[in-house]
């Protein structure tokens, strides 16, 4: 066990400086959570709408009866899919699911009397193996009919992805800036401790201890307390995290659902602890020894 | 008195040194000394006189306002903060208040001195419960300070002074809160030390133990040093 010759038992950073640290280190945690939630939260979309396109064929109002004309373009479209590399599968919705589709806005009416023109979907799913080449895809389709459009997501999610980025950026800097203020705290609460402790400096100072000496008792003091208020941080935040994880899972629907801490979390996030200690110890020598010259 | 002059060193050399705080008045004036090795003086004075002060000083918590300070050799304008400690650890201090730390016990008290230079918790334990037990503490071993008389205190600071053997041992009334018995027991342990090489001075007002023990004298008065 480690032996102290300086006073901490009746030093109040005792109690102040574990609860500031748990604090901060709450803080830290939950923050850093959510800006590696944010990157999985994109990867996991990125995985799911990237393999899907939708294709969506307009009819043509120049035709005498466009439902049926639709139906051939359709069939041609489908087989151009089937030819090209890349396409898992293609599935087109038949005029009685577009309508089912449309009932919110069209009402309730059979097929055989509807007599205007629908547009109609072709869902694509691409292989995860095969690489797809949607730009010749898109021109080759385009120069069969240019009463189609393809919907890939590939731009949305980009900006979608950009954003996560930007608020991860931003989270990340808040990081720092809490770690900033906890070192800054440290500091602070080094120097009070020292000043509460001057007459048991000045004694140990004049029975001949080096600078060092006092130093390494003091930081290593307050290394131990720092660590211990993030250990209690750590803690918190984790059940914090696993409660809101639980919440997102009853839900069970919707982007909250898609709120997942990943396991590896809650060990990343340990991180946060670990470099709250380091910053203590830094910053509390740093602290010390400019005190302690100041002292002598 | 002390060993053939030629062969001790200078522990202490004082030139026309004066002190004073702040802007006050100097408390010392031109103060020339020189303490050898094997050397044990009195040092007295009215309160006041400014004997603490010139105890404070050779131990280095303060620095002359001008004139020279040599100890152990080194120039005190030119020392490093680590020399300095360094220097500390040769000297033993028994400060008029004391100075213990009140949240250590007895025994971690005496053992400070030897902590600080590192030495084992083994060595420890052989050397300082005996310097505790010949100081009569033996039943206080795990006793903190503020539970202990003045006089016990005392003790504890002149065990902690002389457990590292210093080259110097600056004493500020060390026998004033102990009766006579141990004043004078106490005092055999610093002649003891004395004949192993280490050069005492004693701040007392106490005339029997001056006249008992027949050291050299110095006298400070209005901040001026004289030897008797």
């Amino acid at each position: 066990m480690f032996k102290t010759d300086i006073a901490f038992k009746s030093d109040t950073n005792k109690g102040f400086l574990p609860f500031i640290t748990a604090f901060m280190v709450f803080l830290a945690c939950i923050t850093f959570a959510t800006a590696l939630t944010g990157k999985y939260l994109a990867n996991d979309w990125d995985k799911k709408i990237s393999k899907n396109i939708t294709i969506q064929v307009l009819p043509d109002m120049k035709n005498k009866n466009p439902n049926k004309e639709i139906e051939e373009r359709i069939k041609n479209i489908t087989e151009i899919l089937k030819q090209t590399p890349g396409i898992k599968s293609s599935y087109a919705m038949s005029m009685n699911e577009t309508i089912k589709l449309l009932k919110p806005w069209l009402g309730e009416i059979g097929e055989d009397k509807l007599d205007i023109p629908l547009p109609r979907i072709i869902s694509v799913e691409v292989s995860e193996i095969i690489p797809l080449n949607i730009r010749a895809l898109t021109d080759e389709i385009k120069n069969y009919s240019n009463l189609i459009t393809i919907e890939n997501y590939e731009s949305w999610m980009n900006d979608f992805t950009n954003t996560i980025s930007a608020i991860q950026t931003l989270l990340g800097l808040i990081v720092i800036l809490i770690l900033a203020t906890t070192g800054i705290t440290i500091a602070h609460t080094t120097k009070s401790g020292l000043i509460v402790n001057k007459n048991v400096i000045e004694i140990m100072h004049m029975v001949g201890a080096h600078n060092s000496y006092i130093s390494k008792q003091f930081s290593t003091q307050m290394m131990k307390l720092s660590i211990s208020g993030g250990i209690i941080g750590y803690i918190i935040s984790c059940l914090t995290i696993y409660t809101i994880q639980q919440f997102a899972i009853e839900i069970n629907g919707g982007i909250i659902s898609n709120i997942t801490f990943s396991n590896k979390t809650y060990i990343y996030i340990l991180a946060i602890p670990i470099i709250a200690g380091i910053i203590s110890k830094i910053t509390a020598v740093f602290t010390i020894n400019k005190t302690l010259n100041q002292m002598v | 008195m002390s060993l053939n002059e030629t062969e001790n060193k200078t522990i202490v050399k004082i030139h026309n040194v004066g002190l004073r705080y702040g802007t006050n008045p100097e408390v010392l004036k031109d103060i020339n000394l020189e303490l050898k090795q094997g050397d044990f003086y009195f040092l007295t004075g009215a309160s006041g006189a400014g004997k603490t002060s010139l105890l404070n000083m050779i131990h280095l918590a303060h620095r002359p306002s001008r004139g020279k300070l040599k100890i152990f050799g080194k120039d005190i304008d030119y020392i490093k903060q680590n020399d300095m400690a360094n220097i500390r650890r040769k000297i033993g201090v028994v400060f008029q208040d004391y100075r213990l730390l009140d949240h250590l016990s007895v025994l971690d008290n005496v053992s400070l001195p030897l902590r600080i230079i590192g030495k084992s918790e083994k060595y420890i334990q052989a050397h300082v419960p005996e310097l505790i037990e010949w100081v009569g503490l033996k039943n206080f071993m795990n006793v903190k300070p503020p539970f202990l008389s003045g006089g016990q205190q005392q003790r504890v600071a002149i065990a902690r002074a002389v457990i590292n053997n210093p080259e110097l041992l600056i004493a500020d009334e060390p026998t004033g809160n102990v009766d006579e018995e141990m004043a004078k027991k106490l005092l055999f342990l610093f002649l003891e030390l004395n004949k192993m090489g280490t050069t005492i001075i004693i701040a007392t007002h106490s005339t029997n133990l001056i006249k008992q023990f027949k050291f050299p004298v110095l006298h400070l008065n209005n901040g001026y040093l004289t030897k008797e």
